[in-house]
């Protein structure tokens, strides 16, 4: 094996190994990090491939935006709900896991269709091969030229749609002013009692309660009363979703 | 002896004097940090170890560093708070790989992606940081994280604007040829908007005060770190000292010239320019109050964000 090869099964393993971690993690936090290394190890490929500006590229779009916006994102929800139980013995953990659908059966029959799908489509697909160490126009200015020449028009089009999502993203956490005028008379935010139910919590680990007493929370900011209201019922469905 | 072994001792020889010159720096960074805020304060600092204003405290701080007990919270996240501090040290010494000492000199001055370099790879102090805080389960190191999150996204991006203006002009990311390129004129000249945004925002980006939110130790009690003690502390300062002199170091490249300058060899020209950022940064330090951080997202979102897109308007018309 080549000097070439070990490193590629080392990097291969700290991607699998990350990204099974990123989805069997008890805390968010840690799946997180995980997904981190998981791109890092990917940009470690990069690497191997001789693509040193894709590898730049994917840590900084990846690493320094979108795990930024996800840690950032976990910062503003609740640490309690966050933090899961984490003393369950791993015995109860794996049958909980196994009985939940969430956990258990929908994701194996989801990675084996995926992995079934993508293994039929590499077989019909004859992908060229590219020679390793051949440059794949890995220059910046090349990139760069491309992108603003031959590749301006889906360019565009993924910025607009970008923007497109940005607007909705505002005008979806914007409440509009007769939401504010009811909250301010007292009447809290009627999702607090469905999520007082949490059957839709597969291992009792209380994430539906994440939602209302985020809410709770910034109803807390808007009006003394209501707030405090909204903070007792969101309490109560994280006590209900545990 | 093979071209390719000449290659990797050559490297390995100067990655060892640039780790060593870290370490010295650190060193005399601490102790530079306490004279000149002893002498903003009327204080006189450390003067009692070592003859010549107490230069063997840096030695006697570096010991106590090391012999220290290294405790760990009862509650903590045990590996994610045993890596944080590995994660932050990491990239600060990374950086030093970008640095143009002299003209054709230092680690691998001319990566040609040299910035974008920069940008990813400090990227990943916010993880070190997060991790910190959510590692230790103290709120008090959960806030500090939260804000370093909240920060973050409010002066990385007046950051790239600001040094884009310097390699529009440059034409290249390569750090050594940006310091080529100003052998005529500092870019500071026609980039002075670019560079008032970079200061800031390379202060904020840098956590310290008036911009140090995410550790502000009086209502904080040094935020993210506040957990950590002995060596592991000892690595949370080195990556911010260190860090300070990169920073110094890329914004005396980007708009001041660089190594470029008469008589003096360009290495002590380098020098010079770096210590006197890391000068001004420890008097705006000592100098100024704590901001809120609705005044840094103010700061950032409202004025250097549309001064660093107009800094790049201005230098497109400009170079056509």
């Amino acid at each position: 094996m080549s000097g070439g090869a070990v490193i590629f099964a080392i990097l291969a393993a700290v991607v699998l190994l990350g990204a099974w971690r990123v989805v069997t993690s008890e805390q968010i936090a840690h799946s997180a990090l995980f997904l981190g290394l998981t791109f890092v190890g990917m940009a470690g490929l990069f690497i191997l491939l001789q693509a040193p500006t894709f590898a730049l590229l994917h840590v900084l779009v990846y690493v320094g935006a979108i795990l930024t916006v996800v840690v950032f994102a976990i910062m503003l929800s609740d640490p309690e709900e966050l933090r899961g139980p984490g003393e369950l013995p791993p015995a109860e953990r794996l049958r909980r896991r196994l009985r939940s659908p969430y956990y258990g059966w929908i994701p194996v029959v989801v990675a084996g269709v995926l992995v079934a799908v993508v293994l039929a489509g590499l077989a019909a697909a004859q992908l060229p091969r590219v020679p390793l160490g051949d440059p794949v126009a890995d220059d910046l200015r090349a990139i760069g030229g491309e992108m603003f020449t031959r590749y301006a028009v889906p360019f565009e089009v993924a910025s607009a749609a970008l923007l497109a999502a940005l607007i909705g993203a505002i005008g979806l956490t914007r409440r509009d002013a007769a939401e504010e005028r009811g909250r301010t008379r007292g009447r809290v935010a009627p999702a607090t009692p469905d999520a007082g139910g949490g059957e839709a919590s597969p291992a009792g680990r209380g994430r539906p309660a994440a939602e209302p007493a985020a809410s709770g929370a910034v109803s807390g900011t808007q009006g003394g009363t209501s707030g405090a209201g909204a903070a007792v019922a969101a309490g109560t469905a994280r006590e209900v979703g545990r | 002896m093979p071209e390719g072994l000449v290659a990797v001792l050559w490297a390995i020889l100067k990655a060892t004097i640039a780790l060593a010159f870290i370490g010295l720096n650190f060193m005399f960074l601490v102790w530079l940090e306490r004279k000149v805020s002893a002498r903003i304060q009327y204080r006189v600092g450390p003067y009692r170890v070592g003859k010549p204003h107490g230069w063997l405290q840096l030695i006697a701080d570096a010991i106590k560093m090391f012999s220290k007990e290294d405790v760990m919270p009862a509650a903590a996240d045990r590996w994610v708070w045993a890596a944080a501090p590995v994660v932050v040290f990491a990239p600060a010494v990374l950086l030093f790989v970008i640095l143009p000492v002299g003209p054709d000199f230092g680690v691998q001055p001319d990566f040609n992606l040299g910035l974008l370099f920069l940008s990813a790879v400090s990227s990943f102090t916010l993880f070190g940081i997060f991790m910190a805080g959510w590692g230790s389960n103290n709120k008090y190191s959960l806030i500090g994280a939260m804000r370093a999150a909240a920060q973050l996204m409010a002066y990385e991006i007046p950051l790239v604007l600001a040094v884009l203006g310097v390699v529009m002009l440059a034409g290249s990311l390569s750090l050594q040829d940006i310091v080529e390129a100003q052998r005529t004129y500092w870019f500071v000249f026609p980039q002075f908007l670019g560079f008032i945004v970079f200061l800031i925002a390379a202060i904020a980006e840098l956590n310290r005060t008036p911009f140090d939110m995410a550790e502000a130790e009086s209502e904080l009690v040094a935020g993210y770190f506040t957990e950590y003690s002995g060596i592991r502390w000892g690595m949370f300062m080195f990556a911010e000292y260190t860090n300070l002199f990169t920073m110094s170091a890329i914004a005396a490249s980007l708009f001041f010239g660089g190594w470029n300058g008469p008589l003096l060899p360009p290495v002590v020209w380098f020098l010079i320019k770096t210590y006197a950022f890391v000068l001004l940064a420890m008097w705006i330090r000592w100098t100024l109050p704590r901001i809120r951080i609705d005044q840094l997202l103010d700061l950032g979102w409202k004025f250097l964000v549309p001064v660093g897109l107009l800094n790049l308007v201005i230098t497109g018309l400009f170079l056509v």
